[in-house]
């Protein structure tokens, strides 16, 4: 009966596809707007990810997420090495500034002062320059995709040995940089923290936030509750903090709802056009099942039949849906709007899930009908 | 000895008091080897009859005995296998799979029982040989006209050599000649010593090839032509 049910599935070519096509269909949206979702949430905390070297991040209790500053007294910093289990602990600036080209275009920029001596909080990976660029004096390194909004002719990696004016202070591109993006457009500039406090205007307080390694053998959990309790700051480990930043950008903007809408749009009409064509390729095939039920084929047979043709018909419909889902990802890679967007697997997981609901619900209603069907339905003309 | 044999069947349809019953009280025996008609209007219940006596509808009362087994104590898994093994079926509209080929549809039978489809289609072009369709095996049903796809349909009702084939207007949906070598094919090819072939028709035109008519009327036996009792207008065929 395998045969039997392959046949009369793939016989019908035109209703094959539309089934295949459902499938495909909703498998596509759902990962494709689902992993959407996961990178442009994953961009809120992508400055915490970025920092690997440090366990805790210690602020001003007031601190919601990673773009929200609260200056911290230069004293916060020797408060918190005090700690017991502290292996270190360095001074990062954040905050925004202004960037004027030397054609005179301005450009409002995300500042990121790293410690001068460990360099802690710089990035990683360098398309031009390395680590040390940020030694040069009055050296400034920016991310790619920055580079490529200040100067947008060119490739980005040319604009090392640029000029330009922070806050009406000369500095020169030292490096490009290979940062993850951010999820505020600003260009992400790179300083050593004495930089950023000569190019950032005067205030009290400029200390943003202090970066924690923990000893060897020290919980980075407790070790952030100690420092909570001892200095009354706010401690996150790296991991808290990357999300709590993407919790703020869940709970305190409409993105959420808008790519849920999606997601729910594309499962109700993936789900929709699957059903109702696995549905109707059954009843349709009504007569046909009554004639094998009075042939003498049994619920069984004629249930494994149908399995059989909601698994192909889902299999291929999946396999097409995410490769297609894959191939997007894969083409729009290159550029800013979507870089470093994939498709994680805990979403071919889930969407291969909700298909699986979808094909199941609709088998289980078609099945039904065929379970009703009376075999002497096919002695009625 | 009688392939089937029906006792005081009573059907109605319908239930909570909005029952109509179309069978009162039939008697019926079908004897191997015979080919018998069972005709009468539109409506009469000739194939309710029909479905019953097939083990595909359970009656409202009464006993049907086939071959032997009696359907009225069967679980309906029991008559499942009766069905596929013993009965075969040919029906008006045919239904033919339309994405199997002739070979294959024809096969439907030994398939259900198990067969693969290849060799269960192997075995079946050989009853189409005999029936005239070789040339035709490996077409699909749109590529048949309707005297070939009914003959299709005979192989598959004879494919596994059953006790008793039963047909549903085997020739409504036929013109006159087609209708003739449909039902000279049956007459060949399905009946045989110890196969009975129980035909409902309406068709006055091939009652000729009946053993045995048996006349039906308002849901009940009203003339047999074994006892000599059909109504007048039968007995001119």
């Amino acid at each position: 009966m395998p045969s039997v049910a392959l046949k009369m599935l793939l016989g019908d070519s035109a209703k094959y596809l539309a089934l295949v096509f459902g499938v495909a269909f909703a498998t596509l949206l759902m990962s494709q707007q689902v992993s959407i979702f996961i990178g442009l949430m994953t961009r809120t905390a992508n400055q915490v990810l970025d920092v690997r070297e440090a366990d805790i991040w210690v602020m001003d209790p007031r601190v919601r997420y990673v773009d929200e500053v609260e200056p911290l007294p230069d004293a916060a910093l020797t408060r918190v090495r005090s700690v017991e289990g502290v292996e270190w602990a360095a001074p990062l600036f954040k905050g925004l500034a202004i960037l004027r080209t030397r054609d005179g275009l301005i450009n409002q920029v995300s500042l990121v002062g790293v410690d001068d001596e460990t360099l802690v909080g710089a990035p990683r990976e360098w398309l031009a320059g390395d680590l040390e660029s940020l030694r040069t004096p009055g050296g400034i390194v920016f991310d790619k995709e920055g580079a490529q909004l200040i100067w947008p002719e060119g490739d980005p990696i040319d604009r090392v040995g640029l000029e330009a004016e922070i806050n009406d202070q000369r500095v020169v591109v030292s490096g490009i940089a290979d940062a993850s993006p951010p999820f505020i457009t600003f260009p992400i500039a790179y300083v050593r923290y004495s930089e950023a406090m000569k190019l950032t205007p005067p205030q009290r307080n400029k200390l943003s936030f202090v970066l924690v390694r923990a000893r060897d053998g020290e919980d980075p959990k407790a070790l952030a509750e100690r420092i909570a309790a001892q200095t009354g700051l706010q401690a996150l480990t790296w991991d808290q903090f990357a999300w709590r930043s993407v919790q703020y950008y869940l709970t305190r903007t409409g993105i959420p709802v808008n790519f849920g809408i999606t997601v729910l749009l594309g499962f109700i009409v993936g789900a929709a056009v699957t059903a109702q064509t696995f549905y109707l390729f059954v009843i349709e095939n009504l007569r046909q099942f009554g004639a094998l039920k009075a042939i003498g084929a049994t619920n069984r047979q004629i249930t494994a039949m149908v399995l059989l043709q909601a698994a192909v018909v889902g299999v291929i419909g999946y396999a097409l849906g995410m490769g297609g889902a894959a191939a997007f990802f894969t083409f729009v890679r290159g550029g800013a709007a979507l870089e470093d967007f994939y498709l994680p697997w805990q979403v071919l997981v889930g969407t291969g899930i909700v298909v699986f609901v979808i094909i199941l619900v609709s088998v289980l209603a078609s099945l039904l009908k065929v379970f009703r069907v009376d075999p002497a339905i096919v002695f009625r003309g | 000895m009688s392939a089937v044999i029906a006792r005081h069947i009573d059907m109605a349809f319908g239930q909570n008091g909005l029952s109509t019953k179309v069978l009162f009280d039939v008697n019926l025996e079908v004897a191997q080897g015979e080919l018998t008609m069972l005709v009468g209007p539109s409506g009469c219940g000739k194939t309710t009859l029909l479905s019953i006596l097939s083990g595909t509808l359970r009656p409202t009362a009464g006993d049907v005995e086939v071959m032997g087994n009696v359907l009225t104590r069967m679980k309906d898994a029991e008559k499942v296998i009766l069905r596929r093994r013993r009965i075969g079926f040919i029906f008006q509209q045919y239904n033919l799979l339309p994405a199997l080929t002739g070979a294959e549809n024809a096969a439907m039978a030994l398939v259900a029982d198990g067969m693969p489809l290849k060799a269960a289609a192997e075995r079946a072009r050989v009853v189409l040989e005999t029936l005239g369709m070789g040339p035709h095996a490996d077409k699909l049903p749109r590529q048949l006209s309707g005297g070939q796809q009914q003959r299709v349909a005979i192989a598959r009702a004879i494919v596994h050599e059953p006790d008793l084939v039963v047909c549903d207007e085997p020739t409504a949906a036929l013109d006159a000649e087609t209708g003739r070598q449909v039902m000279e094919l049956l007459k060949v090819a399905a009946a045989g010593p110890g196969r009975a072939v129980l035909v409902v028709t309406h068709d006055n035109r091939i009652y000729r090839y009946a053993d045995r008519i048996v006349a039906m009327e308002d849901g009940r036996i009203v003339g047999d032509s074994r006892t000599d009792t059909l109504p007048e207008g039968l007995h001119a065929h």
